[in-house]
């Protein structure tokens, strides 16, 4: 048992202090014995002033009394918000789902209609309400007013997010304690499938409390879109695909800017029907399609899709080793040779050429311990360099036990962290007789490496919000025009929108929800717990309405003279 | 409380006959009254002898003495005592004091005018009933005759309890009425909310002889009260918060006893009758006392 207005020690400190005062109250009270008589003129003559109310005297009446203790006890124990012990240990979650979900028609005010049912219903001290929207906040916290809940929901709005309150229940369980049982209440169409609910610690309960959303035919709407390198293999050439549900008319391109040259073609799909520009010029720019035809969920018709700038990587080629790379770079179409401004330079070690660039130095057995031995500038530890230059430059291609077979000699691989990126490969490597010269994964390895010596962007084939990008770059700067600090891990969009790097790179991330633009009502391996009905009434009201009852056996018996 | 009386409680056979010896004699009853048993101020042709006047023109011969002419040659008449009846006007007090508590004081009250009543009745005077109680109603007009003492019995049984106490308006009323001098008897407990005094004061106003019958109970000097009480009045309903203890007790038996010594000296100084009758005692045989020698002198 607990009190949700005062602590246990001021609860047993009124009740002290309203059988004390009481008492006092009890000996002061004149108890009159109604009585009917022929004349009081006798006694009005005779009467005298009536005795003063003293405490030292028989205490008489002790029912009346106690039935005045009760009344007020119970009272006072209502003041103090008394609670069942049940109710102290169970603690609610009531989670808002505020994911672009939502946005069908009345789902949301259903949503947060029951939720403020709920929240009233609840005790205060043990239910928190919190949002699943792009980002997951305390809408109220324990203790606080239902009121302030209805005001803080009164401007919102579902957001431009996919549902992501699985996450946000796996992320709350690692905070709570084990001990207490923990009622979720998920008010939303957010999936929760079986398999995250079989992560959630046994102390969860999670129920939905609204239901789930009816099918609804009809919607036409984007459900996935991304990029990908051209099939024409054009290094500054992308190609762009999406998916859309509901009509077999092609997406129309909204914005300005480089368009692709080429019709859409389409392929038929599980769900809808795939569409892909191709040949589309790689320049940075924000590509929008739109769906011609408007529906009653507007939330996927109309995405934003990024296209990576690419450009040629300009070569700058020492002299001694034209013969050489020439041929390679000319037959590379993401390379040229650096007419004025190089990106990178390939040279002999030792040589002065391009000092400041990036660089593929050729080396020798005698001059370097190891046959390719990689600098890095940025940061992390070898360790975690080796293994990632390990799949970025196609090391796993190279069959290292022909090349010592080959040169009679070990073949390794060094790594070491520098000022300017570096790749070194020995001489003997490049004889254009040796095994590694005329494999084919020499021309992947020099493709690969003078990729990676120039940092090109790397670009992230889609964006969804809710899932974190394919690699990590900085700090961004959110469609919200705030800045989203992703400390060296990658980028997980919160919202739809257009997300700018710390280098001007854009991703454009799209809120995808292909249950909410299906319309379906669940999916398969989504269970729904059911619905809890209202709270019952709290205790306080059942101690009123105790009261009430006390206060007319009260009037009872003090017209039937039980009682003074 | 007991809202009704019915005739059996007001007389049987019993009671007649324990009211046959009873009389009332008045000293002399004002002339101008019917043929009864009562001696009267007039002087006529009765039989008792009562004076001699000289004979005047018109006068009847027959009542001339005829021994005193012979004796000494004047011509005298013979007067004799005319017997009249004695009108008795019984005013039972009906407000709602006489209804309450365990024993109704109604019921000896009643009890009380009917043998009034039977006596009166019994030697041809007449007899009419006034109850009253914030104001005084006929409720029997005079008359006379054995005959009549069921429908005063009847006519008592339709009593019902009235407001409060008001005597000197009840009385005022009786005088109004412009009645034959006679023998008001109030039957009452005499709790006038106005005191013993201002009920002198209309008593002292009536022409008539007086009988004062009060109705009283033991505890009516000896509350058996204690503690803290609330007394409703019963006739007004107000209510009165006290808390009685030995001191409030004596001083209640001081004005009790002091109400009950105006009314003694209002009897004694006018030598009128004052009756105490115990309403939990037989009330006939408390009446049967006053009659010394089974006469009453009004």
């Amino acid at each position: 048992m607990n009190f949700a207005n005062l602590p246990v020690w001021g609860i047993g400190a009124g009740l002290a202090a309203l059988a004390g005062g009481l008492f006092v109250l009890q000996m002061l009270r004149v108890r009159h014995r109604q009585l009917e008589v022929p004349t009081t003129m006798f006694w009005k003559e005779a009467v005298e002033e009536s005795r003063a109310r003293v405490l030292r005297q028989r205490f008489r009446h002790p029912w009346a009394y106690l039935l005045l203790l009760l009344i007020a006890a119970l009272l006072w124990l209502a003041i103090g918000g008394l609670q069942s012990s049940a109710s102290d240990r169970q603690e609610y979650l009531l989670v808002l789902d505020g994911s672009v979900g939502m946005s069908h028609p009345e789902r949301f005010e259903i949503a947060t209609d029951s939720l403020l049912q709920d929240a009233e219903n609840l005790p205060a001290a043990n239910r928190e309400v919190w949002w699943s929207g792009a980002e997951t906040k305390l809408l109220l916290a324990k203790g606080e007013h239902t009121l302030l809940l209805r005001e803080r929901l009164k401007d919102m709005q579902p957001d431009m997010a996919a549902a992501a309150v699985e996450d946000r229940l796996l992320q709350m369980a690692k905070g709570v304690d084990q001990q207490r049982s923990l009622q979720v209440r998920l008010y939303g169409d957010a999936p929760l499938r079986n398999a995250a609910r079989e992560q959630l610690p046994s102390n969860f309960e999670v129920l939905r409390c609204t239901p789930l959303a009816p099918a609804q035919a009809g919607n036409r709407g984007f459900i996935s879109g991304g990029i990908q390198a051209s099939e024409s293999g054009q290094w500054d050439h992308v190609d762009l695909i999406v998916e859309i549900i509901g009509t077999t008319e092609a997406p129309t391109l909204t914005s300005s800017g480089a368009k692709p040259e080429n019709p859409a073609a389409s392929v038929k799909t599980a769900l809808g029907t795939q569409w892909r520009f191709t040949e589309i010029l790689a320049r940075g720019q924000v590509l929008e399609l739109q769906i011609a035809t408007q529906d009653n969920y507007p939330a996927d018709d109309r995405i934003s899709i990024a296209v990576p700038q690419r450009r040629p990587l300009q070569v700058l080629l020492s002299d001694s080793l034209a013969s050489t790379f020439a041929p390679l770079v000319m037959a590379d179409s993401a390379l040229v040779m650096a007419s004025d401004s190089a990106d990178l330079v390939v040279r002999l070690q030792g040589e002065n050429l391009g000092a400041a660039l990036p660089a593929l130095e050729i080396s020798s057995a005698a001059a370097s311990t190891h046959a390719f031995e990689i600098t890095d500038a940025g940061s992390g530890t070898p360790e975690q360099l080796l293994q990632s230059i390990h799949q970025q430059l196609g090391f796993a291609e190279i069959d290292a036990l022909a090349l010592a077979q080959q040169l009679q000699q070990p073949i390794s691989l060094g790594v070491e962290l520098g000022d300017t990126r570096k790749v070194q490969v020995w001489d003997q490597l490049l004889d254009p007789k040796g095994a590694f010269a005329s494999s084919r994964s020499f021309p992947l390895f020099m493709g690969r490496s003078l990729r990676w010596l120039a940092n090109t962007h790397r670009y992230a084939p889609f964006a969804v919000t809710g899932r974190p990008l394919s690699f990590a770059n900085g700090n961004w700067t959110t469609p919200q025009q705030g800045t989203a600090v992703t400390a060296g891990l990658a980028l997980r969009p919160t919202v739809a929108g257009v997300y700018r790097s710390s280098e001007g790179n854009d991703v454009a991330a799209n809120a995808f929800d292909t249950r909410a633009s299906l319309g379906l009502a669940a999916f398969a391996d989504v269970t729904a717990g059911e619905a809890l009905q209202a709270s019952t009434m709290p205790l306080w009201s059942w101690l009123v309405l105790l009261v009430l009852l006390l206060l007319g056996v009260e009037w009872m018996l003090f017209h039937n003279g039980r009682i003074p | 409380m007991a809202d009704t009386v019915t005739a059996d409680d007001l007389f049987d056979a019993e009671f007649l006959e324990s009211l046959q010896r009873l009389r009332l004699v008045a000293q002399r009853v004002p002339r101008g009254g019917r043929f009864a048993e009562q001696r009267s101020k007039a002087l006529g042709t009765g039989l008792e002898f009562q004076d001699y006047r000289p004979y005047s023109t018109g006068d009847d011969l027959r009542a001339i003495d005829w021994n005193i002419y012979r004796r000494l040659g004047r011509v005298f008449l013979r007067l004799f005592e005319e017997l009249e009846d004695l009108p008795v006007y019984l005013l039972p007090d009906v407000s709602r004091s006489m209804w309450v508590e365990e024993t109704p004081r109604a019921h000896a009250c009643l009890r009380s005018a009917m043998a009034f009543a039977a006596i009166a009745l019994g030697q041809h005077d007449r007899v009419g009933v006034f109850p009253f109680a914030e104001d005084m109603k006929p409720l029997v007009r005079p008359r006379s005759g054995w005959n009549s003492l069921p429908l005063f019995a009847q006519a008592m049984t339709k009593l019902e309890p009235g407001g409060a106490t008001d005597l000197s308006r009840s009385l005022r009323r009786l005088e109004g009425m412009q009645l034959r001098s006679g023998l008001v008897v109030v039957i009452s407990d005499f709790f006038d909310p106005a005191g013993a005094d201002a009920m002198v004061t209309a008593l002292k106003r009536l022409r008539h002889k007086l009988l004062l019958v009060q109705l009283v109970r033991d505890s009516d000097r000896d509350p058996q009260i204690q503690g803290d009480v609330r007394l409703r009045d019963c006739e007004s309903g107000v209510d009165q918060d006290i808390t009685v203890t030995s001191q409030v007790l004596d001083r209640y038996r001081q004005a009790y006893d002091n109400h009950a010594r105006i009314l003694t000296d209002f009897a004694q100084k006018r030598r009128i009758g004052l009756v105490q009758l115990n309403v939990e005692q037989n009330v006939v045989e408390q009446i049967a006392t006053v009659f010394e020698g089974g006469r009453y002198h009004a």
